[in-house]
């Protein structure tokens, strides 16, 4: 079931520096089955200073899902996750690690910085397509979040 | 086992050895000195002066093993065969050893290296080896060190020998000196008695009953420089011997007889007047004042009532034996002198402080006043490094080095590894200026040593005497040569260590580097490629029937080289990983590891529908994750090159010696033998990627996987036969299968 009041879209904040991924991303989630927002930054401090609702992000909602990449310019993911993770009032928000590197120690680096699920991008677009399409089944209609 | 033949000399040999009188004899310093120093030098635990005699090898010396003797056949015939250094990393794997009982039984030694005793005739008696229980290798400052310390064995063995020579010569002279005074004894014709007198290479002397000098022979005025008729009528002792040796003998005897024995001719019958005959060694002077040292039996003469009526001194030079023993002591002294100092300046791997204790050692043991380490550089200007000086004396310390007074060409024999000497500075004849140098420094006497590292020239060693002209003694020269080596030998130790660590932190940067690679490979490379494949199937899936045909085959074969790409770098990043991720080698099931290989194929073993059947897999110290790999990658090799009959694979594992042999084996389409090795190496592929597809990665990540282990993989195979690929990993404990 979807934890969203209806009528309310889904909040989900992607950070990611490519444009590309971008816009696939936004592609795929364009056709979603659940009413979504996206909103895109490019780098970590982007990042923070949305969640933070910092400068021009003043009035940016709170996230549902956050999908994050890890090697972004300023701030990297790993410094963005431990900020999350760190603080009482944004580590329920799950975190989706969405990036290139299937490096085993960014993997073991990002559960152990708590992260909700590490996931590889695929090359192949019907792959990507269909991974795009789990996260969001997964995370915003199956699993049952806290009330915030 | 493979016994070799001994030589042909055995017999020839083993009388040298017995020679020395050294078999069973308790340990000794001298020996024991060297023995320690060899195994510190060396790092190892046992170190041993073994004597090959028959099928035992006896140890004079021995650090870290208990037992004095062995018996082995096996290593004393190799040992006695060896001419040169012999060094068996690992004795185990050595078919001349392997069977031996040293190798087999306890101690269980793996690795051996021995430098041979051998005697100026060419009999080798044994060797000064060290062992360890787990195989190794040693530097090359290490093998000159126990090759430079078995020359000391050596010269100790020497030297006991010329004493064991010296001694014999001396029972056989005390046997020839009985059979003399019996026959002097026998003999009624004078004449007789002078032809005999005279023939003898002893010194011998008659006297009456009051020690008038009465018969004096040629060999007595040969030795002592007097002519018969000078001494014949004259008192002896003291025109011939010693005052003060003769007062301190009457001083003993006076306490040993408790009668009061007056310095003079009665010490040396006092004994004999009772009969019998007394051997003494004394000092007899010669006519010109100089000394020598003698062995002399007196014995008294009597008529044929036994009425005492005179005595006779036969007299041996013993010069020689007693300089061999001198020599002994002081080669005993100078092994003693060179294994502490040795120890000293090795017992560290700092340049500084190996010639900071060089240094200050020499000048205690030399007593000198001053000791200074010149350092040279390429153009031969040199600089003192490091210095010790007795209080009062200047110090030296980076002064510099480079006057010409020297002369060109005196650096060049010091290359050649002369040593120099000046006993006086004022009356060596030196060049003035050079006179002025060292008066400047107040030297009157020096000793000069060149330190030579690796053969090459790195230094002088350098004792200065100021406060008086040194007349600098064989002993003293030799041992500064000796410690001048030791300094040399420490010093390519920490050279080398100082390599091996550059060496080492090299490596680590490189492997940083090669992991820095890595991950750009994994992350940075992959980003645009996927950038790429997936535009153009977005491309693909929106404008779909707006392009033609050929516009979708070329979108085909782009999308095919971006995903192609894509496992290329991946495979690249496992093998890169192989070496830099690898875990530590634990004890591992091999049947568990297969499963795991087989269930991460299912589906392709499914497609083959291929049979796999494996036998009783052992526990083995591995890396499991890679051992997974090893046989994942086997297996799927096995499924991709099948032939037309239904495939089945087989995986076993046989122990063979010290490891584990495993095959995994098909019966697919087989490799031609010339491409055996090939199949190995990085991107090396027999098929085009139309007939068979991969990066060519696979199988030499195996090889990578199967090294790290310690092991070996190859490959048997004919085409059209199947292939079994054969892969050893070392039995490092575990249970059998």
């Amino acid at each position: 079931m979807s934890h969203a009041k209806p009528g309310r879209p889904i909040e989900i904040l992607l950070v990611e520096d490519n444009p590309g991924d971008v816009r696939l991303t936004r592609e795929v989630l364009r056709d979603g089955k659940v009413h979504n927002h996206l909103n895109v930054v490019q780098d970590g401090s982007e990042a923070l200073a949305f969640l933070y609702r910092q400068g021009h992000y003043a009035t940016a909602p709170r996230p549902d899902l956050i999908l994050l990449d890890l090697n972004l310019p300023k701030k990297d993911g790993r410094e963005v996750l431990v900020t999350i993770k760190g603080d009482n009032n944004l580590r329920r928000i799950p975190v989706v690690i969405l990036t290139t590197s299937q490096a085993e120690e960014d993997i073991l680096r990002a559960y152990n910085l708590h992260g909700n699920c590490y996931i590889t991008k695929p090359v192949d677009l019907d792959q990507f397509i269909r991974i795009v399409k789990s996260i969001e089944e997964f995370w915003l209609t199956i699993v049952k979040l806290p009330m915030e | 086992m493979v016994q070799a033949p001994l030589p042909d000399n055995e017999a020839a040999r083993v009388k040298a050895l017995r020679q020395l009188s050294i078999l069973g004899t308790a340990p000794e310093a001298a020996f024991d000195d060297l023995t320690r120093l060899a195994a510190y030098i060396c790092q190892v635990p046992i170190a041993l002066v073994s004597l090959v005699d028959g099928d035992r090898l006896w140890f004079k010396s021995k650090v870290g093993l208990d037992v004095s003797e062995i018996r082995d056949g096996t290593f004393c015939t190799q040992v006695i065969l060896q001419a040169d250094l012999l060094v068996v990393s690992d004795v185990q794997q050595d078919e001349r050893f392997a069977n031996s009982p040293l190798v087999q039984a306890d101690p269980a030694i793996r690795f051996y290296a021995g430098a041979p005793l051998i005697t100026t005739e060419g009999y080798g008696l044994g060797t000064l080896c060290v062992l360890d229980y787990v195989p190794r290798q040693l530097n090359s400052a290490q093998l000159e060190a126990l090759q430079a310390l078995a020359r000391q064995v050596m010269a100790q063995l020497e030297l006991r020998r010329s004493l064991a020579e010296l001694t014999e010569t001396r029972n056989r002279s005390s046997n020839i000196l009985e059979s003399i005074t019996d026959a002097f004894l026998a003999l009624e014709t004078t004449l007789l008695q002078q032809a005999i007198l005279d023939g003898a290479n002893y010194t011998i002397i008659s006297t009456d009953i009051d020690g008038i000098i009465r018969t004096f022979n040629r060999a007595a005025e040969q030795m002592l420089g007097y002519s018969a008729d000078e001494v014949v009528g004259k008192t002896t002792p003291l025109l011939l011997h010693d005052l003060q040796e003769v007062e301190q003998r009457a001083r003993e005897l006076s306490e040993e007889l408790e009668v009061a024995i007056a310095p003079g001719f009665e010490c040396f019958v006092a004994k004999i007047r009772a009969g019998g005959v007394e051997e003494r060694e004394w000092t007899y002077l010669r006519k010109d004042g100089s000394r020598f040292p003698i062995l002399l039996s007196a014995t008294g003469l009597r008529d044929s009532d036994g009425n005492l009526t005179g005595f006779l001194g036969i007299g041996s030079d013993i010069s020689d034996r007693k300089q061999a023993e001198e020599m002994l002591k002081l080669q005993s002294l100078r092994s003693q002198l060179l294994a502490e100092m040795s120890l000293k300046i090795r017992q560290s791997l700092q340049l500084d402080e190996i010639l900071q204790t060089a240094v200050t050692e020499v000048q205690k043991i030399f007593q000198s006043d001053r000791v200074l380490i010149l350092r040279l550089d390429t153009e031969g200007r040199g600089r003192v490094v490091q210095e010790a000086v007795a209080p009062g004396w200047s110090s030296t310390l980076d002064l510099k080095v480079q006057d010409d007074c020297f002369g060109s060409d005196y650096l060049k024999k010091y290359r050649q590894g002369r040593t120099y000497t000046v006993n006086d500075v004022d009356t060596a004849g030196l060049e003035p200026c050079l006179v002025n140098f060292l008066k400047y420094l107040d030297v009157k006497s020096k000793l000069v040593m060149p330190i030579l590292l690796k053969d090459q020239f790195w230094g002088l060693l350098i004792v200065h005497q100021c406060d008086r002209p040194r007349q600098w003694t064989s002993l003293e020269i030799d041992l500064m040569k000796q410690l001048a080596n030791q300094v040399g030998i420490a010093l390519a130790q920490a050279q080398m260590l100082e390599q091996a660590t550059l060496q080492s932190q090299e490596m680590a940067r490189s492997n940083a580097d090669l992991e820095q690679f890595a991950y750009v490979a994994s992350h940075d490379l992959q980003e645009p490629l996927r950038m790429v494949a997936s535009y153009l199937q977005l491309l693909e899936r929106r404008y779909r029937g707006q392009l033609d045909d050929t516009a979708d085959e070329f979108i085909a074969y782009a999308v095919d080289g971006a995903t192609r790409m894509q496992t290329l770098i991946n495979d690249l990043l496992d093998y890169s990983r192989v070496d830099s991720r690898g875990k530590s080698l634990v004890l591992i099931s091999c049947s568990a590891v297969l499963a795991r290989a087989i269930a991460n194929l299912q589906p392709a073993i499914e497609a083959a529908n291929a049979t796999l059947t494996c036998a009783a897999l052992p526990e083995i110290m591995a890396d499991a994750t890679q051992l997974t790999q090893l046989f994942q990658n086997l297996i799927s090799n096995a499924l991709k090159f099948h032939s037309d009959q239904p495939l089945h694979i087989h995986v076993s594992a046989q122990h063979r010696a010290d490891a584990w042999l495993f095959s995994v084996q098909d019966n697919g389409i087989g490799i031609d033998s010339e491409y055996a090795d090939r199949i190995f190496l990085i991107f090396q592929r027999l098929h085009s990627r139309g007939e068979y597809p991969g990066t060519g990665i696979g199988l030499a990540i195996c090889k990578k996987i199967v090294e790290r282990h310690g092991g070996n993989i190859w490959v048997e195979s004919q085409p059209g036969q199947g292939s079994t690929f054969y892969f050893t990993i070392p039995d490092r404990g575990g249970n059998s299968a």
